[in-house]
């Protein structure tokens, strides 16, 4: 092959092949996605993960520059929710930016050929040049599924190829084929009965021994049990509470330590001055406070990768679907609402698998109140410095109770809030429907080491990203607010009283002291808009610059148990359970509903609800101490 | 250290830090600021580098949706891969796969 020799920098700006991944829900097209241009997209072991479309590019052996979208999965041509709607409009030339693909490879799941046929049959109709890929052959092949290739090639009219897209050497044949030149279009039988066409399909060309794997039944008699299903569900979540709170422990005592011997050094070395009050109170006690978080959301996120990866979501979905449909919801609102525990917002983009629109629009409102992983250092910071370290009965940790009640009450207050959408939705005539759980449950699988790992190293970078970004600026800006203007000589009282942020707090105060909050507290609200994990540095920065000696500068949680009464702290939790104070969470809402009215709607019942919380709080608790 | 120069270096940090912050709670106003002092630097009577530096604060039309560097999640969504990203060459590598 000569193409090598071709200069990198022509090839690139030759028109590139463009090819679209098509298939049904969780057949791998993601996988093979990242598989073809190295991206790292989010891949998991169920129906939903890709909604919108995404971009590559890799260049094969010939030196052909290869253009890859990757569609979200699709049923059927007629779309039935929005990202559906994208699929299909780019399969059928109608998207509005998107031109249609020179080639689309269908994939699809060569253990479930029964049901992804009849969409193949249904793409190849369109009349565009076409490659199947027979995706997960390896697992077919352990189940004894025998295809005969060649056969069902000549049947369908297409090239057909096997694929393992989790496989490093997976998608060889694959790149072979799109090295060559594109394959004519197939002549469509148009008058054909899809599924009776299916059926004969199957019955010339594939051999089954079973239409699912023994192994899946089994599990799914237990797991799907209307009683004991449950009582795995409740159990895996609460060892999940448990083990976030009791094993990262060790590691956060770790990196605490080392940024205490990081401050004390920094301020050993920096001359006396502003410039060390920044670096030390400011960026090493605000920034540096939350960082030790880290080990606790990456446990978190360990026990939902792998629950993501095992195909154990959907039967999830499936148990609390009748709880759900009381609460005003649909079992489809499970994963969306699944997925805000580690951010609400891709929870909320998840929701356009449900078709629904008066379901989607409950899931998007209610999704704010899951407990996303950003409000875990808040929660972390007040039960260590509040509630005391203790086994319960002697196995379980007090505060990985406390750690689990909060979660449970998101859980709870996002039920009780949907149930009163449906009632006011009743009482308002509207006509309340009721949808049918239609779920694909997968075959269960193990977790792969490396793409568990690699989602680990993907969300720590996040994690890192926002500390370096979102709270470190706003640290600096609040650490500068704090100490100007600095107070006169002659000033009574602590300088950061003088300070603009001093007196912004103690104005807030007139608001927020029903509900037990200092002034501290309320100027650590502003910047937590941002992002809740900076309500956190906030605070370290405000105390670190209020404090005498330097010990106490770098240590927030000791100072804040010494300083507030319980009810205050209980107060605060009860906030954040409820509390809004997410932009970016509201401009998704905005985007998603295109209707600023709802995002107004969101955040006012959300405060409303945090303002009302705290204060039953705080007034029980202050009333019983 | 002199004092005026722990204020200088402070400024230093300061100020895009502000910008930032700016960004996250109105990026609009960020944008529009960021846009106009990129054109008043753009002017044919600026040197050289300030319009090179200009043309490097210039907000470029940025694609809608997820991971498209919007800021609208946070640094929420996995990254996607950009038109920076180094492709992935099989010319030399084709029995990788």
């Amino acid at each position: 092959m000569s193409a090598p020799a071709t200069s990198f920098s022509a090839v690139v700006a030759a028109a590139p092949l463009s090819i679209a991944l098509v298939g049904n829900p969780n057949c791998g097209k993601t996988a093979l996605f990242n598989r073809l241009t190295g991206s790292r997209q989010k891949v998991a072991n169920y129906a939903g993960v890709t909604v919108e479309r995404k971009e590559g590019r890799f260049l094969a052996p010939s030196g052909r520059l290869v253009r890859v979208l990757d569609l979200p999965g699709a049923y059927s041509l007629n779309a039935t929710s929005a990202d559906e709607a994208i699929t299909r409009d780019v399969c059928l030339g109608l998207h509005a930016v998107e031109a249609r693909p020179d080639l689309m490879v269908c994939v699809a799941d060569a253990t479930n050929l029964r049901l992804h046929l009849r969409f193949v049959l249904e793409l190849i109709r369109i009349g565009r040049p076409m490659v199947l890929a027979l995706n997960m052959s390896d697992a077919a092949a352990r189940r004894g599924i025998l295809i005969d290739r060649d056969k069902l090639s000549r049947q369908l009219g297409i090239p057909i190829v096997s694929t393992v897209a989790v496989q490093r050497n997976g998608v060889r044949d694959l790149i072979a084929q799109l090295d060559r030149a594109p394959p004519p279009p197939p002549i469509g039988q148009h008058d054909a009965n899809l599924h009776a066409e299916v059926r004969r399909l199957l019955a010339d060309c594939v051999t089954m021994p079973r239409h699912t794997a023994a192994i899946d039944d089994a599990l799914d008699r237990v797991v799907l049990h209307p009683v004991w299903g449950l009582a795995i569900l409740a159990l895996l979540m609460f060892v999940m509470f448990q083990a976030v709170f009791t094993g990262a422990r060790p590691f956060m005592d770790g990196i605490s330590n080392g940024m205490q011997v990081f401050g004390t050094w920094l301020g050993a070395t920096l001359p006396d001055g502003p410039l060390r009050s920044l670096v030390q109170d400011g960026i090493v006690a605000g920034a540096g406070t939350v960082i030790t978080f880290l080990p606790q959301i990456l446990l978190l996120f360990l026990f939902i990768l792998v629950l993501e990866e095992s195909g154990y979501l959907p039967r999830a979905a499936f148990l609390l679907d009748r709880l759900m449909v009381g609460a005003g919801l649909t079992g489809r609102s499970f994963i969306p609402l699944l997925s805000s525990f580690a951010c609400a917002i891709p929870g909320i983009m998840a929701t356009r698998t449900i078709q629904d629109r008066r379901d989607r629009l409950a899931t998007i409102l209610v999704a704010p109140l899951m407990t996303c992983s950003a409000r875990l250092p808040v929660y972390t910071l007040l039960i260590a410095a509040f509630i005391a370290d203790r086994k319960v009965w002697g196995l379980f940790s007090l505060q990985g109770l406390v750690l689990f009640a909060l979660y449970a009450a998101g859980i709870v207050s996002a039920l009780a809030v949907s149930f009163a959408m449906k009632l006011w939705r009743h009482r308002r005539g509207h006509e309340v429907e009721e949808h049918a759980l239609l779920l694909e449950l997968p075959s269960y699988r193990i977790p792969h080491v490396f793409d568990v790992a690699i989602g680990l190293w993907e969300r720590s970078w996040i994690f890192l990203r926002r500390v370096g970004t979102v709270i470190l600026s706003l640290t600096v800006v609040l650490w500068f607010l704090s100490s100007f203007p600095a107070a006169p000589a002659g000033f009574t009282g602590p300088a950061i009283d003088y300070s603009l942020a001093g007196r912004i707090g103690h104005a807030m105060q007139y608001v927020f002291a029903p509900i037990g909050f200092n002034w501290q507290i309320c100027v650590a609200l502003i910047p937590g808009l941002a992002a809740r994990e900076v309500a956190v540095s906030s605070l370290a920065t405000v105390y670190a610059l209020s404090a005498n000696t330097e010990q106490a500068a770098t240590q927030l949680q000791p100072l804040i148990a010494a300083q507030w009464p319980l009810a205050t702290a209980l107060s605060l939790l009860a906030w954040y359970v409820f509390a809004p104070q997410c932009l970016s969470t509201l401009a998704v809402i905005r985007r998603e509903t295109n209707s600023v009215r709802t995002m107004a709607i969101a955040a006012g019942y959300l405060f409303a609800l945090a303002y009302l919380a705290s204060l039953v709080t705080y007034q029980i608790a202050h009333a019983l101490a | 250290m002199n004092v005026a120069l722990q204020y200088l270096i402070i400024a230093l940090i300061l100020i895009p830090s502000a910008f930032y912050a700016l960004g996250v709670f109105a990026p609009q106003t960020k944008r529009r600021i960021q846009r106009s002092a990129a054109l008043w630097l753009l002017q044919a009577q600026r040197p050289q580098r300030l319009r090179q530096f200009g043309l490097r604060i210039l907000p470029v039309e940025q694609a809608k949706g997820c991971g498209a560097g919007c800021s609208d999640c946070n640094n929420c969504a996995p990254p996607a891969q950009s038109a920076e990203q180094p492709l992935i060459d099989l010319r030399s590598s084709g029995q990788r796969r």
